[in-house]
């Protein structure tokens, strides 16, 4: 496990040196940066870009898994991922680190010791599935995870997570948009330090101009910004494939966005087989085998996420906006064609 | 060389800080040091995340959360426990005098939790490879999506014992007012029996291993 030893030292390191993580090669953000602040007073954690990957389609199985993660650590976009799969990638590419903790599932200790970020799932309890038992014995709040009863009983569960954690490690709450002012109102109420709301992908591609989408995010950030904790950031996870429309989301009131469509649709194929045939011709045939496999191209996931950060250095550019904090719906008609349409969408500010 | 056994160290939860004290259990440098908690009084998160196999005796009433993410420790409640007690453990063992709230060893992964008292609903929720004993009556949806490990319940239980285990293993000593139709009777073998007998000793319960009926989820088992 000394290999092992050594990315959670890297992991320490990072604590320390978030910050570091705003120097990038893409012609770097700095004012894109966002901070969630923590229980411990004295720290913020520092974001260098507003996206991250929270439900990648590289496993850490693939043979882009390892160049991928360096991708994301160069550019300063968190990864969620679990501990176990950044032991095969070498200490120099393991990127900012989040994690969660699914409804279903319990907690790692090694987890949130080392993560950046934790997130809880919380969803609206589904009568006669995730809370079958009689409606008295529940607590009417629309967010608890399973074993959860009451928000005495979730602010105890985030206590005891902070603890663990000293305090220092931000922690959030994941939310499947039902009733999103409710939701998001209980998720501030119980002192979550950012908020992400995850649109079910449902086999179909998130669309951009769906009004209910917009129209959520501005909900969302709404009832954030009015809320005594407006600096808490919101996360939106949904399957957006087009660098503009995560912009738009951005403006919408997104602090930060998932990438995961985006790097999905630029995953290179599979080099194709061979036309020849190399397993029977003895000696040769077995040469043939052991040749090494073509080294993975990270090429057009690096070319595409590059074309993300500079469609937002642009717009950021031509709306004037100096910080993520300025880049809000009241600049979309500024940028585009396209953000017009969405800046029609009621409940967008602005 | 001396084996006298090392002195337990004292601390009366009504004059510490919680978190305090949870960061000295955590952060014990001797594995076989010994801590005799006073006057707990329901306190929540207390004793959470301990890797060492350190022994904790608590006198009084714990909250909840209380062992969460136990890795190693040796825990000895004279007490109840609230809600979610010993949830998502890993190793080390809980011993509990008195009663449990819900959720008792929740998400449990390893070790072992025994309760003398009854258990509210849902003990052994998605328990996932931990050991637990109660040897009084058991709440509703006993074993809820229970996914490995084994459950004894030592008296009757409410409705819906097993509902949605895909894994593991029950014995129930009592009656069950109702078992979830994913659940199968089967046959104790000697190899259960004795892992019967061990878990009972273990939690300081006399009864007969012939006195138990056992249920598995069947194979590809949802309801």
């Amino acid at each position: 496990m000394t290999h092992a030893t050594s990315v959670f030292d890297e992991l320490t390191f990072r604590r320390l040196g978030l910050e570091a993580s705003a120097n990038l090669r893409f012609g770097g953000l700095p004012s894109s940066a966002i901070q969630i602040p923590t229980a411990d007073a004295g720290r913020t954690f520092s974001q260098a870009v507003p996206f991250f990957s929270r439900r990648s389609p590289i496993k850490a199985s693939d043979a882009l898994w390892s160049p991928f993660c360096g991708l994301m650590r160069e550019l300063g976009m968190p990864l969620y991922a679990l501990t176990p799969e950044l032991e095969s990638v070498p200490v120099a590419s393991v990127p900012i680190r989040f994690t969660r903790r699914a409804a279903d599932e319990g907690f790692d200790l090694l987890e949130l010791e080392t993560a950046e970020a934790i997130e809880l799932t919380c969803r609206r309890n589904r009568p006669g599935v995730d809370q079958p038992l009689a409606q008295e014995d529940v607590e009417q709040v629309p967010t608890l995870p399973l074993e959860l009863r009451s928000v005495d009983e979730l602010n105890s569960l985030i206590e005891a997570c902070r603890q663990l954690t000293d305090y220092r490690t931000p922690i959030g709450c994941a939310l499947t948009p039902a009733d999103v002012v409710t939701d998001v109102r209980a998720a501030i109420a119980a002192q979550f330090d950012f908020v992400l709301l995850e649109f079910p992908l449902n086999g179909k591609q998130g669309d951009i101009y769906d009004e209910q989408l917009l129209a959520s995010v501005a909900d969302a950030a709404a009832v954030i910004k009015s809320s005594p904790r407006s600096e808490v950031p919101l996360f939106v996870d949904a399957d957006v494939t087009d660098s503009e429309a995560l912009i738009i989301l951005l403006a919408a009131g997104a602090r930060a966005v998932s990438i995961d469509a985006l790097i999905r649709q630029a995953i290179p194929a599979a080099p194709a087989a061979s036309s020849v045939s190399y397993s029977s011709m003895g000696l040769l045939g077995s040469l043939g085998s052991s040749t090494p496999k073509p080294q993975a191209d990270i090429g057009p996931i690096e070319r595409v996420l590059k074309k993300l950060l500079d469609t937002l250095a642009c717009r950021m550019m031509q709306t004037g906006a100096r910080t993520m904090a300025e880049f809000d719906a009241g600049l979309l008609r500024g940028f585009s064609e396209r953000a017009q349409q969405a800046a029609r969408v009621p409940g967008l500010r602005g | 060389m001396s084996d006298a056994p090392t002195p337990s160290e004292t601390i009366d939860l009504a004059q510490t800080d919680l978190v305090s004290v949870n960061v000295r259990l955590r952060t014990s440098d001797d594995q076989s040091a010994s801590y005799d908690l006073l006057s707990a009084t329901g306190q929540s998160n207390l004793a959470c995340g301990i890797r060492s196999p350190i022994k904790v005796n608590v006198k009084g009433n714990c909250g909840l959360f209380f062992g969460l993410l136990n890795d190693g420790a040796e825990i000895d409640v004279e007490g109840d426990v609230g809600p979610a007690c010993g949830h998502s453990m890993t190793g080390g063992g809980i011993l509990v005098r008195g009663h449990a709230g819900h959720s008792l060893a929740a998400f449990a992964r390893g070790g072992f939790i025994g309760v003398h008292g009854t258990a509210r609903e849902r003990c052994g929720l998605y328990l996932d490879g931990a050991d637990v004993v109660v040897r009084q009556v058991a709440g509703r949806e006993a074993g809820y999506g229970m996914r490995s490990g084994n459950l004894v319940l030592g008296n009757d239980t409410a409705e819906g014992l097993g509902r949605g285990a895909t894994g593991g293993t029950i014995y129930l000593r009592g009656a069950a007012a109702s078992v979830a139709p994913s659940l199968r009777e089967v046959r104790m073998k000697d190899s259960d029996s004795m892992r019967l007998s061990l878990l009972l000793v273990r939690a300081g319960i006399r009864a007969a291993t012939k006195d138990f009926r056992i249920f598995r989820p069947r194979k590809g088992g949802e309801e």
